[in-house]
């Protein structure tokens, strides 16, 4: 190698310092980014739990096992326009559980019932009470409207 | 930066890859460690490839913000300086295709000029002055080659795992610019 380019290396290779302006512009943008990226992270965090919360909530509501024993309850009234059913399942709310109208005009709906003696009545067009004719009477119906009884045996489902 | 060993014994030096676990585990201020260590090697580089301080610092700056944003893709981490000039090369490119069109400008070494005003300073730095103005003239590749060979003072191989070119290339772009050198500055000189 010629002795020129060595010595011109050697006259390149003079320091060149870097500005102390200079690295306290590397350094602040350095440190701007981190706290950008300490944001986004938290950021994303906070996501995650929200979705975490969102989806245990879900499973919670959604996925729980259905409490009680599903019972079918049909009444064949095909001139009716609205039939509920009303009992001590549903604290007797004329609004809680309407029964569906079939093709053939039977009105019938199911309800989860837990394991016991309960009883219950159709409403039928919002005045008149009409007992299942295919459940037995509830004691004491002598005494008013009539009403049905079902019973639900324990480990049913 | 280092921090003591313990009374009485020399400082312990982290080595890069130590201080760049550090950043990454989000000690953001162990960066200024390689800054430090590499910052004016940088600056010497970029100025001497941009013939300009101000570009040079600029380039550097963003270098290093680079470098840190995409420090956890560092490959090899005891390798970090040769990773950061891979950046440097590829900064220096850009800014040199951007500048390519404007005239190009000599080196404002302040120290340097405040050192012409003594008489017998005055042709080193006209020297230097000369040198750069020749380093100018040449082709971008040529100017990366020579100084990554004889100011960097890289290998071959070094050099072609940084700048991606392959080792003959890089040989003839060193060859070519040695020669254009010595013609421009024997003409500078010979005048």
């Amino acid at each position: 190698m010629p002795d020129w380019v060595d010595q011109l290396g050697e006259e390149l290779r003079a320091p060149v310092d870097l500005s102390s302006l200079a690295t306290a512009r590397i350094m602040a943008a350095v440190r701007a980014d981190a706290s950008r990226r300490r944001r986004r992270a938290r950021t994303w965090q906070a996501l995650a739990v929200a979705a975490v919360v969102v989806l245990a909530i879900g499973i919670a509501v959604y996925a729980r096992p259905v409490d009680g024993t599903a019972v079918q309850f049909a009444l064949p009234v095909p001139a009716a326009h609205e039939v509920v059913i009303v009992g001590d399942f549903n604290h007797w709310d004329t609004h809680a559980t309407p029964l569906r109208r079939t093709p053939n005009g039977t009105w019938q709906t199911t309800v989860r019932l837990k394991p016991g003696a309960h009883v219950y009545s159709f409403v039928v067009d919002g005045t008149r009470w009409v007992p299942d004719p295919a459940a037995p009477l509830a004691p004491g119906s002598d005494f008013g409207a009539p009403n049905s009884l079902v019973t639900v045996a324990p480990g049913t489902t | 930066m280092t921090h003591d060993a313990g009374p009485g014994s020399p400082p312990v030096v982290p080595s890069d890859a130590e201080t760049i676990a550090r950043v990454v585990a989000g000690d953001t201020e162990a960066f200024s460690i390689l800054v430090d260590r590499y910052g004016n090697r940088a600056a010497r580089y970029a100025t001497r490839m941009l013939g300009d301080r101000a570009e040079a610092e600029e380039a550097v700056q963003d270098t290093f913000v680079r470098a840190y944003r995409a420090l956890s893709r560092c490959a090899d981490r005891e390798r970090f300086g040769h990773w950061l000039f891979s950046i440097l090369i590829n900064r220096c490119r850009t800014a040199g295709a951007r500048s390519g069109r404007r005239a190009r400008t000599f080196v404002r070494d302040e120290t340097a000029l405040v050192a012409a005003a003594a008489p017998d300073a005055f042709d080193g730095v006209a020297w230097r002055e000369e040198i750069a103005h020749a380093l100018a003239r040449l082709e971008m590749s040529q100017r990366e080659a020579f100084l990554l060979k004889h100011v960097e003072q890289l290998s071959y191989d070094e050099m072609a795992a940084i700048t991606g070119a392959g080792i003959s290339a890089l040989k003839m772009r060193v060859k070519r610019a040695t020669d254009q050198l010595r013609m421009l500055l024997h003409e500078a000189y010979s005048a």
